[in-house]
């Protein structure tokens, strides 16, 4: 059987940079986008690696803001997908899109390109935290734009939301789930709001200008979010990923099994079941570097069994899966099960053990990184 | 060679005053070693000595000597240590030499560690040769140490020898002084065989080897060596000296300084100090040895993986193989499960073994606060010795706790004598008396609750001395004391590791001060976790860490795994160290928070 596989592709190009956010983008540089679709075809025709034993399922286009771009050089890049690799058994096919930024027409241009699923971000229905987290669209547009999705034949849709802003109380977000779910998406990811270093929102916190809500107030709304979830049939089937049933995004399931993927664009993460690189990160470097003919990938580390099973300890706690204990390698069995054994005690009421699996309650997720960390072999 | 031409001798000095310089430069003026073969500063042989400046160990090194006199002379080396914990190595030395350089920093003056080896060296009948050292230095104060020194030893001021081990000034004039001054041991080849033994190393292939210095007679390879302490017999396979390494010999005659191998397997058997005869040429009487000072300070070290619990007793047994005075006993702790019970001679000590366990042995180690031993009469009339605070018998079955004193003196300029006395008020000192060894130089001396000192004594005296006093102590006596065993309990559990015993004075205090540290160090848990100290089951202080509320990153995806694998790793790391204490996970640092609670 084909190892499960995915492909990512990075369209860092953004109307705007949102405060909160770290990913990799870029304001203000449209100019180059035809440059940028040369350089990421020419990324992916270059590509030799032998992945003739996968089977790659998913493609994510994410970003940036990659509904900005026009339908013909999203075709491109597909098309340079379809000489390099086999992609005929793509069963997932995802492009981040947000609201008023994907006029229903280009929508039209994406679901014929074979795009099957579009995640919108909508992040708040509150127009002062939309403008504290410096979004540019509306709370109509965010409607509009759902409406165009659905009605251009896009039956896999996830919103992604953000709680615990500074300045939100439990009945906006409240609210706003219920508003979003009423839509029916088939999957919505709603994360607390988080601070990454680098980013607009950390500079405030840091001068005080801004104070982020307490641990408690976020842990109690994040139980109770995944109540109210579950409530209307939406699974949590990971930390801050909630879905109808068979419609789990089976592109970011793929990073938490530690399945291999392939990635293209700048800052792209990719892996091969072995190795880990990442492309640079920065639109003008990665262009020289394709133009050049050199190779855009600024690390690569060689992953040791300890490393792969402790990522499969860190993000398998994070799902409702858990951790897969037939694939810790015998020779860390031991050394897990005493980890296991002190983690009991500290993390009380935290776990859900079966004979094939561990996996953590509804509080256990609360701490889910310490304990992920207190779980992991050294 | 003739016992006329052999010297015996050791260097008496404070740590930085210049001692492994002075004997490197003896080293390459006499050509035992050239100076391209020369580590800087030979003797410490260890790195932890070398990185440290001081020196554990005793080194002998033997060098020849060619005087203008026409005479080939053997000097041969005893290094001693220079550190407070080590003054029973340093009588080790002492035994086995007729005479000391006494080297004082002249920008520095007299310090504790030299006087009181100083008195060890007078003591021992030696003589003893005093060296201004660092004469060329701006800061030199040639003329106030020259009083400091003349007032320590008694001697004139013509007999000072002013030098620079660094550039070489006067290194002649020492070579000079320890042919003329100091007496050559005295001849008695013919009497009864007679060796004192002052160390000893473990060799894997021959076994246990002391470091003798032969006072009667011979020690030949083929003879049978008898030890006084035990009487065991082993045959004599080989003698030597100490050039560098260790060279073989025919014999080993009166007056001189070397090795002896007799394949000895029990490191045990060698006890410095003990006497060791020859079956062919047998003494009757041992040689007067010096006393063996006891452990004074204890501390619980323990496997920070369970697992290794063996290897870390298998380390151990080496150390002692080399240190004679590190003891160990095994000792179960109901928050560290399995681990030892060590004595140390004192703070330094105990932290020079602890490193090299982890450097030598990549063991991790996690230690309990020291603690003094304490001697307890019961009710029913009987002392006990209790090394662990926690093993203290309750207060009805005790008549009284007496705890060792050591009887200090203090070195300063006299500008500190306030402060220095303030601080020793503080920790229950008695005072003696006030010497002045020069206008400008102090000694104070001090009666000192040992379990008083041993924290953080010696860095609050040097800081309020802005690092100009120093301090020496001896043991002096158990005296009975208002003592009380003050109790840590983590989350309703009483933590064995963290019991003290402190006065009933400071008892409150200290309570306060140790549950607002460890909320400090304890990281939060699940569930909000109270620490309390109790005196007698009565709780006399309390602090709560808050409940961890939340620890989790919402989002992780975006494919870049190795950023979080990379924090996790981190995280992983720093809780190298941590141990459960029933359901509460407790830094190894939290272990030692008594050293960390200030006592102003």
């Amino acid at each position: 059987m084909k190892t499960p596989a995915g492909i990512y592709i990075h369209i860092p190009f953004c109307a705007v940079k949102c405060m909160y956010c770290d990913f990799y983008s870029i304001a203000e540089r449209e100019d180059s986008i035809p440059r940028f679709i040369n350089a990421i075809t020419t990324e992916i025709e270059r590509c030799n690696m032998d992945v003739s034993d996968w089977g790659i399922d998913t493609i994510f286009i994410g970003g940036g803001t990659p509904s900005l771009i026009d339908g013909h050089f999203i075709e491109s890049i597909l098309t340079s997908l379809q000489n390099s690799f086999d992609i005929s058994s793509v069963k997932e096919f995802t492009m981040e899109a947000n609201p008023g930024e994907s006029p229903k027409d280009r929508l039209m241009d994406f679901r014929s390109l074979g795009i099957n699923r579009i995640s919108m971000g909508v992040q708040s229905l509150e127009p002062t935290l939309l403008k504290f987290l410096t979004r540019i669209h509306s709370v109509e547009q965010v409607f509009e734009t759902y409406e165009n999705a659905r009605s251009v034949g896009f039956h896999n849709v996830n919103c992604d939301l953000i709680y615990s802003i500074p300045g939100q109380t439990w009945d906006i977000w409240e609210r706003d789930m219920e508003r979003i779910i009423e839509l029916e998406p088939n999957h919505i990811s709603a994360y607390t709001l988080t601070l990454e270093k680098g980013t607009d929102l950390f500079k405030l916190v840091k001068d005080k200008k801004v104070t982020m809500p307490e641990d408690g107030q976020t842990a109690e709304w994040f139980l109770k979010t995944h109540e109210i979830m579950e409530s209307y049939g939406y699974s949590s089937y990971e930390i801050s990923n909630f879905s109808k049933p068979k419609m789990e995004c089976q592109h970011n399931l793929h990073y938490w099994r530690i399945h291999p993927y392939l990635a293209f664009g700048p800052s792209a993460h990719g892996f091969d079941g072995q190795n880990r690189w990442n492309n640079s990160r920065s639109m003008d470097h990665y262009l020289q570097q394709i133009e050049s003919n050199k190779s855009p990938v600024s690390m690569k580390e060689t992953l040791t069994q300890k490393d792969l099973l402790n990522e499969m300890i860190g993000f398998g706690l994070r799902m409702k899966d858990g951790i897969n204990l037939s694939k810790i390698p015998e020779k860390f069995k031991n050394k897990f099960s005493g980890n296991l054994i002190v983690a009991e005690k500290k993390w009380e009421g935290c776990f859900i053990q079966t004979e094939k699996s561990i996996s953590l309650t509804k509080t256990g997720m609360v701490y889910g990184d310490a304990i992920g960390v207190d779980l992991m072999v050294d | 060679m003739k016992t006329a031409h052999i010297r015996n001798f050791c260097i008496i000095a404070h740590i930085d005053h210049g001692k492994s310089t002075l004997a490197d430069r003896l080293l390459e003026e006499t050509n035992t070693l050239s100076k391209k073969d020369m580590k800087a500063q030979v003797l410490d042989s260890m790195d932890l000595e070398r990185e440290r400046g001081i020196t554990i160990k005793s080194h002998p090194i033997r060098m020849e000597y060619q005087h203008s006199d026409g005479n080939c002379y053997v000097l041969n080396l005893i290094d001693t240590p220079g550190h407070v914990d080590f003054s029973y190595e340093v009588s080790r030395s002492l035994a086995a030499c007729e005479g000391a350089l006494l080297l004082v920093d002249a920008a520095q003056g007299v310090e504790a560690q030299t006087v009181s080896n100083t008195y060890l060296a007078i003591e021992n009948d030696l003589t003893i040769i005093p060296i201004l050292n660092k004469v060329d230095l701006p800061s030199a104060m040639v003329e106030d140490v020259k009083i400091q020194m003349m007032e320590l030893i008694g001697c004139d001021e013509n007999e000072i020898i002013e030098a620079s081990a660094k550039s070489g000034i006067g290194i002649q004039d020492i070579f000079d002084a320890i042919i003329s001054r100091i007496d050559p041991p005295k001849n008695n080849v013919e009497d009864k065989t007679r060796a004192l033994i002052f160390d000893s190393v473990y060799d894997n292939y021959k076994g246990a080897i002391p470091y003798v210095r032969v006072f009667d007679g011979v020690l030949k390879p083929g003879m049978t060596a008898q030890f006084f302490s035990h009487g065991r017999e082993y045959e004599i396979t080989e003698t030597g000296h100490f050039i560098l390494d260790k060279v073989k010999t025919n014999e080993l005659r009166s007056g001189e300084v070397g090795y002896v191998v007799a394949s000895i397997r029990d490191m045990a058997h060698i006890e410095p100090g003990d006497t060791i005869t020859v079956k062919e040429n047998k003494a009757d009487k041992r040689l007067p040895g010096y006393k063996k000072i006891k452990p004074m300070v204890f501390s619980g070290l323990y496997p920070a993986e369970a697992d290794d619990y063996d290897q870390l007793r298998q380390a151990l047994e080496k150390l002692q193989l080399n240190d004679a005075s590190l003891e160990f006993t095994p000792e179960t702790s109901q928050a560290l499960g399995f681990g030892f019970r060590c004595g140390f001679l004192g703070l330094l000590h105990m932290e020079i073994i602890q490193e090299r366990l982890e450097r030598e042995f990549d063991l991790d180690l996690v230690t309990t606060t020291p603690n003094v031993v304490y001697e307890v009469l019961l009710r029913t009339g009987e002392t006990i010795k209790v090394d662990t605070p926690a093993k203290m018998p309750s207060t009805s079955d005790m008549q009284a706790i007496l705890e060792p004193i050591v009887s200090a003196e203090i070195l300063t300029p006299k500008e500190y004598i306030g402060s220095i006395m303030t601080l020793c008020q503080k920790k229950r000192g008695i005072y003696k008396n006030t010497q002045y060894l020069s206008p400008e130089k102090a000694q104070l001396h001090y009666d000192l609750p040992l379990g008083e000192i041993i924290f953080d004594y010696y860095d609050k005296l040097k800081s309020i001395s802005s690092g100009y006093a120093s301090f020496d102590y001896e043991f002096k006596a158990f005296e009975k004391a208002q003592l009380q065993k003050l109790d840590i309990l983590i989350h309703s559990e009483s933590v064995d590791a963290l019991s003290t015993i402190c006065h009933a004075d400071d008892a409150y205090h200290r309570g306060v001060a140790l549950c607002s540290k460890l909320k400090e160090l304890i990281p939060r848990q699940m569930f909000e976790v109270a620490i309390q100290a109790a005196i007698n089951s009565r709780i006399i202080a309390r602090t709560t860490v808050r409940a961890l509320k939340k620890n989790v990153t919402a989002k992780c995806y975006g494919g870049d795994i190795s950023r979080k694998r990379k924090l996790w790793d981190k995280q992983k790391k720093g809780k190298k160290r941590m141990k459960m204490i029933g359901k509460v996970e407790v830094p190894q640092e939290a272990l030692l928070a008594v050293l960390q609670v200030d006592n102003d």
